[in-house]
Order: C-alpha cells, then structure tokens, then sequence
C-alpha cells in the first residue's frame, strides 16, 4: 500500500515540467490572475494545487518572458495582477503539446502492454 | 523586515479581521525574507521580492483564497523556489558559513597577523634603522609616514572588505562592517602604539619572542575591539511575530507539485 505522502511526492516528481504546460494552456484560454491558476487547475482534478506553488512557477514563467503581467484595479480590494500568456509563450505551448502527447502515448501503450501481458520480459 | 511599510493602500484601518489577516500575511512573508537574508540574497532584490509577494497574497485574498491555503507552503520552501525561479538561486548557508563571533575573531587574528608584519617590517623596522643609522632627515620622516598611513589605510580596508563579505548575510551589513572597522582601527592603532613602546624597550630587537608578542599584543587588542563591536552590533533580524488571535499559522507542508 502506497501512503498518502508517497503518492503525492510521485504525483509532485510525474508533474514537474507538466504544470508549465497546464499554466500556459490555461492563460491560453483567458488571462488571470494567479490565484484563477490555482482555481483553474483545481477544477480538472489538482487538488493538491496550492498558491505556494504556482507563485513561483508564474514567476519563472515571467523571468522567461512566457507570460506577462499588468495590474488591474481590484473591486473591492487591492489591486489585481492579470497574467497573460506572450507569443513567446504561445510558441513554447505550441511545441510542448505535441510533444507531450507522444509521450503521454507512448507511457500508455508501455503501462498498457506491461500491465495486461502474462509474459516474462527479458532484459 | 523590510524598511519600508508593505501594507496596500485599500485596506480597511477599522476592520479588525482584515487587521488580522494582513498581520498573518506580513508575518509569513517576514518569514520567507528571513530565509531570503540566510540565503545570502541582496538587501534590493529581497525587499522586491517580499513585496511582489505580499502583493500577491493580499490580491489571491481578495480574489477569494483562504488565509489557510495560502500560507500553508513551508516559507522556507517558497523562498528557494522564489528565488530559484527568479534566477538568484540561493544556497542556504552551511552552519560553517554562517557569521559567528568564532569566525570573525578568527579572521581579525589572521588581519591582526597581517598587520602586526606590517608594523614590525615597516614600521618598527625602518624606524630602527633610522635611529640605528642616524640617518633621519625630517622630510624623509615625513615621507615614511605617509607611506605607512596609505599602506595601514591600504591594510584596514582589504580587511573591511573581507569582513564585509563575511557579513554579507547579516542585517545591516555596512553598520557592523563600519561599527568592526572602526573598532579594529582604534584596537589596532593602541596595539601598534603598544608595540612602538615595546620595540623602544627591546632596542627595536627583531628577534622572534619579541616579534611574537608583537602579534600577540595586535591580535588580542583587535579581536577584543572585534568581539566587542560584534557585541553590540545592531540587530541582525527581528524577531518572528506570532501572528494575531486564533489566525493560522503556516503549517510546512509538502508541496505536491513542487517544481
């Protein structure tokens, strides 16, 4: 039996590098600030999301000039930061997903063969 | 921690719990600036960076995140991957690394060193030859202690720079530095003027014993006047404070997704 820990730090270790790719998708869709990230990401299944980790994921993103960030009056409170994704960013995004699905594919045709043969591998 | 006041001009003075919320956000972000000082980052670029994030917080608060979910990352663990991801790459200190009283004394002995050759080559040295030879002329009289002058200003400043290095991680580096020179110059000065009666007394003998005690009498003045100035230096770093009413605390949490 896995714990609970362990599962999430194999979660943490599958998704470095994968988040980027979620981030930038998301503000693909619509600019927001980071808080409607972690929202966003919330709502398809990352539970675990957690402001501590997309601060500083949008600010590596920032430093790398994928994303930009302009402030907006807030309504009833300070102002907010609205990210929005840069054409740079929108062509890392657009190499990164073809990519990723191959190699989405190929992880599952190997779990798939691996999980359903009763044969012995040799290495 | 830092200087300057970090509180948004929105916030309502006579609402106790945004009071109490904003002290919980200030607390945890003093919290990660702590770890920025012990990573060695520069007095600039941490203030920006707890502003930015104090920024942050207080608008993910406003957007409709929880005091909670919001302090819950470890600070410590949210100022490496800040700064990592800011491409200023923090080391924490080793415990060797970090300032200690041990250390600086250590390196004023070793500067005390320095200086005691100085004294005894240049110094005392020359002046003996000087009696010995009775060569002296008031001009160069002169001349020889501006040379001696520009080389001990030379000497005291190589060691404030190699203090400042050390002590780049401490809060207000520059008074300390400037509080350590200062004493390191005067503890200094005594100890050459110690050493020039000395010298008198041994009829400026160049022998070893004597120039031992040259350097003992230096090194221990300096490292005195150093532990001193250490002493009473000003505060490294506020203490944490707790933050008000039943607030939450930060809880180090593993981040699961950590990059």
């Amino acid at each position: 039996m896995v714990s609970e820990t362990s599962a999430i730090e194999r979660e943490s270790l599958m998704l470095k590098g994968v988040l980027d790719l979620c981030v930038l998708a998301i503000l693909d869709n619509k600019p927001t600030h980071a808080y409607g990230l972690v929202e966003a990401l919330r709502v398809r299944g990352f539970d675990q999301t957690s402001y501590g980790t997309i601060y500083p994921l949008v600010t590596r993103l920032k430093r790398l000039e994928l994303v930009s960030q302009h402030s907006e009056p807030g309504e009833n409170g300070p102002a907010r930061n609205v990210l929005t994704i840069t054409a740079e960013g929108r062509s890392v995004l657009n190499d990164l997903l073809p990519v990723w699905r191959d190699v989405q594919q190929r992880v599952s045709r190997v779990l798939d063969d691996a999980t359903t043969s009763e044969e012995p591998t040799h290495v | 921690m830092s200087d300057t006041p970090r509180r948004p001009s929105g916030e309502d003075p006579a609402d106790p719990a945004a009071a109490g919320q904003r002290e919980a956000i200030t607390s945890y972000v003093d919290e990660v600036e702590r770890a920025w000082v012990e990573a060695g980052l520069s007095p600039r670029a941490r203030r920006r960076l707890a502003h930015e994030l104090e920024d942050s917080l207080d608008a993910a608060l406003a957007d409709g995140a929880s005091l909670d979910e919001i302090l819950a990352s470890d600070p410590h663990t949210l100022a490496t991957e800040i700064a990592t991801a800011e491409g200023l790459a923090p080391t924490l200190p080793n415990p060797g690394d970090h300032p200690n009283l041990r250390g600086l004394v250590a390196w004023a002995l070793g500067s005390a060193t320095a200086m005691a050759a100085f004294v005894w080559f240049f110094a005392i040295n020359t002046i003996a030859n000087l009696v010995y030879n009775d060569s002296s002329t008031s001009s160069l009289l002169v001349t020889l202690i501006i040379v001696y002058a520009i080389c001990g200003a030379l000497t005291l400043g190589a060691a404030a720079r190699g203090m400042a290095h050390y002590l780049r991680s401490v809060e207000n580096t520059r008074g300390t530095v400037a509080l350590a020179t200062a004493a390191m110059a005067i503890t200094g000065g005594v100890g050459v003027a110690v050493c020039v009666g000395i010298g008198r007394l041994t009829n400026y003998s160049s022998a070893p014993g004597v120039i031992l005690v040259y350097i003992l009498v230096v090194g221990t003045l300096m490292a005195a006047g150093i532990a001193a100035a250490w002493r009473s230096r000003p505060p490294r770093i506020s203490p944490p404070r707790p933050p008000a009413g039943p607030g939450p605390r930060p809880v180090p949490t593993r981040n699961p997704l950590a990059q």
